[in-house]
């Protein structure tokens, strides 16, 4: 009994607070009901991007003004949708409700609870459209974002505030650089979002397993449309993933966004698109399909301080078809980017993981977006990767090759080893850097290869272990001095010296 | 070709006659049938109605209280819809 009256309570509790009051609400007919799509006729008075409510309960949102039509895209199922029946405005455009209490969370665009839970509350929503902050507000790119994957974070440096692009085959491994960027997010006060577009909802559960795993729920929301969802809801998922990270970003936080993946966007736009009549152009992209992830896309930049100092990095994933990246789709969303990281299906399948092709591979802030310390080591690595990939072709000569030409081939391919990394194990700043270190720096050039990474799981388990203080006086201070590297090479030493 | 002016005064008069009683309708749904004095004070309490020719509808599925549509919009004041909200309040209630 006591049950049921405190929820009788909280009902009258619910409605004292809403008072009755005389509002004029547009009202408008279905004339039409296509796959997703609803025409309506009256709603004389409706503006676009305004939320529509059907009998059924069902939100539609208002995507096309006509003469004396309006078409609708239906936020949920549209199956029981008639002719003739009312469907009347909110007067209001679309936004989410967003409060700390959605970390953790699983939603769906409309941030209705997706894993059981209850319902998100909040007296703030924020608009899933908005226009980007204007250069005003911004401030450049400085500070790093470690990604935890030694490769990207090594040569192709991610600041906060950047938009990354992650780009390969299916099959290449761009979830899991996305995840694992994640995962190593868990000491930094970054909060992460990883929006799920199209996606198998086998993989959805996977990932959401794989976080709670590894305690990352804590400070990550999970934004799924999956495959099954209608295409509006496929069509809004980043837009309210963008809202929900600028919700933070406002509040001073940095936000890490994973959108997953744009490709299947840019699908749903397309049926969306189709089925309204508008005009199909290349590839059958309706004409604003630039504008359709430019907008989104613009939206992650890094805040001046006096708008608060937050910023929101963005990791957009495009999926490519046969390792080809002059498609319609990935050449403009590489175009909006400040850069891509690209994963190709044959170094994958030659055991390089993560199939990074760190020739192509761009990060248009690159530096100044690096740690001192992860600078130091950098510099050598590019430069010794560089002319190992120029002498590739001749490694098949080894024979007869000269001692200079084989000492670069060796090193190359050792430095080639030492940036292979297991998937979900991010590595902190300082284990990257010392990890680096020793292959740079020519103690692994006598190792041979098989057993490198016997030798890298060494080094870890000793740094993890004898040398705590070390770690966290490069984690803290991000700078290798010269006592730090002499300490190091004692620690490699030794591991060299016990690897099988 | 130029069209006769008259015909083209009279084209207008049928357009103009058929927009006006297009938009001066305002219909008003009540469960019983409505008293011209009722109607008359719904007119007086909704001031934008003024220039509204009102007539009076009946549907008895609304319970009690009227609605009143005119042009696009809706005033939905029945027991009806009040009775749908609180089905939703109910249900969004969390402990």
């Amino acid at each position: 009994m006591k049950l049921i009256d405190e929820y009788l309570k909280e009902i009258e509790k619910d409605l004292k607070s809403k008072k009755l009051r005389i509002k004029t609400e547009e009202v408008g007919i279905i004339e039409e009901v296509k796959d997703g799509v609803a025409i309506l006729s009256g709603l004389d008075n409706v503006a676009y991007g305004e939320l529509v409510e059907f009998n059924s309960g069902v939100l539609g949102y208002v995507i096309e003004l006509g003469e004396d039509k309006v078409g609708v895209i239906i936020l949920g199922e549209y199956l029981n949708l008639e002719a003739g029946s009312q469907a009347k405005s909110l007067g209001f455009t679309l936004s989410v409700p967003v409060s700390e209490k959605i970390l953790g969370r699983v939603v769906d665009p409309l941030c209705n609870p997706q894993d059981g839970g209850s319902k998100i509350r909040s007296e703030k929503s924020y608009p899933v459209e908005k226009v980007a902050p204007s250069v005003v507000y911004r401030k450049p790119v400085t500070a790093p974002l470690q990604t935890g994957t030694k490769a990207i974070d090594a040569l192709i440096p991610v600041g906060r505030g950047q938009r990354e692009l992650i780009i390969g085959d299916r099959g290449t491994g761009k979830t899991t650089i996305a995840i694992d960027a994640i995962l190593n997010q868990k000491n930094e006060k970054v909060i992460c979002i990883y929006c799920g577009i199209g996606q198998k909802n086998s993989k959805m559960a996977a990932v959401v397993n794989l976080l709670t795993k590894n305690n990352a729920m804590d400070y990550t929301v999970i934004v799924n449309a999956s495959a099954s969802a209608p295409a509006a809801l496929q069509y809004l998922a980043p837009y309210s993933a963008m809202a929900i990270a600028e919700y933070f970003m406002d509040k001073g936080k940095d936000v890490l966004v994973v959108f997953d993946d744009l490709t299947k966007h840019a699908w749903a736009y397309r049926e969306i698109s189709l089925i309204l009549r508008r005009p199909a152009g290349r590839e059958a992209y309706p004409g604003d399909i630039f504008y359709l992830h430019s907008r989104l896309l613009e939206r992650a930049c890094r805040l001046d301080e006096k708008y608060g100092g937050g910023s929101i990095t963005a990791l957009p994933i495009i999926e490519t078809l046969e390792d080809d990246l002059s498609t319609y789709i990935p050449t403009n969303v590489i175009s909006i980017t400040d850069g891509q990281i690209f994963l190709q299906p044959d170094l994958f399948n030659a055991g390089i993981r993560p199939a990074i092709n760190v020739g192509i591979s761009v990060s248009r802030v690159g530096g100044t977006a690096q740690t001192k310390a992860m600078k130091s080591v950098a510099a050598k690595l590019k430069l010794d990767l560089a002319q190992y990939r120029d002498m590739a072709a001749f490694s098949q000569f080894e024979s007869e090759l000269d001692e200079e030409t084989k000492k670069f081939l060796n090193r190359g391919s050792k430095l080639t080893q030492i940036l292979i990394q297991k998937k979900n194990q991010p590595y902190s700043l300082a284990l990257e850097v010392a990890l680096i270190w020793s292959a740079t720096h020519g103690l692994l050039d006598d190792m041979p290869i098989a057993k490198i990474n016997n030798f890298e799981n060494q080094l870890v388990l000793r740094l993890t272990t004898k040398a705590k203080k070390w770690l966290e006086r490069i984690n803290k201070n991000k700078i290798l001095t010269e006592t730090d590297e002499t300490e190091l090479e004692k620690y490699i030493k030794e591991t060299i010296a016990i690897t099988r | 070709m130029a069209i006769d002016p008259d015909i083209k005064e009279e084209l207008k008069n049928i357009l103009e006659e058929k927009n006006i009683a297009k938009k001066q309708l305002a219909m008003v749904v009540s469960s019983y049938k409505l008293s011209d004095a009722e109607l008359d004070n719904i007119k007086k309490s909704f001031p934008i109605l003024k220039k509204y020719f009102l007539f009076n509808r009946v549907d008895n599925k609304i319970q009690a209280g009227f609605i009143i549509k005119f042009d696009s919009k809706v005033v939905d004041l029945t027991l009806r819809s009040q009775l749908n909200n609180f089905k939703k309040i109910t249900y969004e209630v969390d402990r």
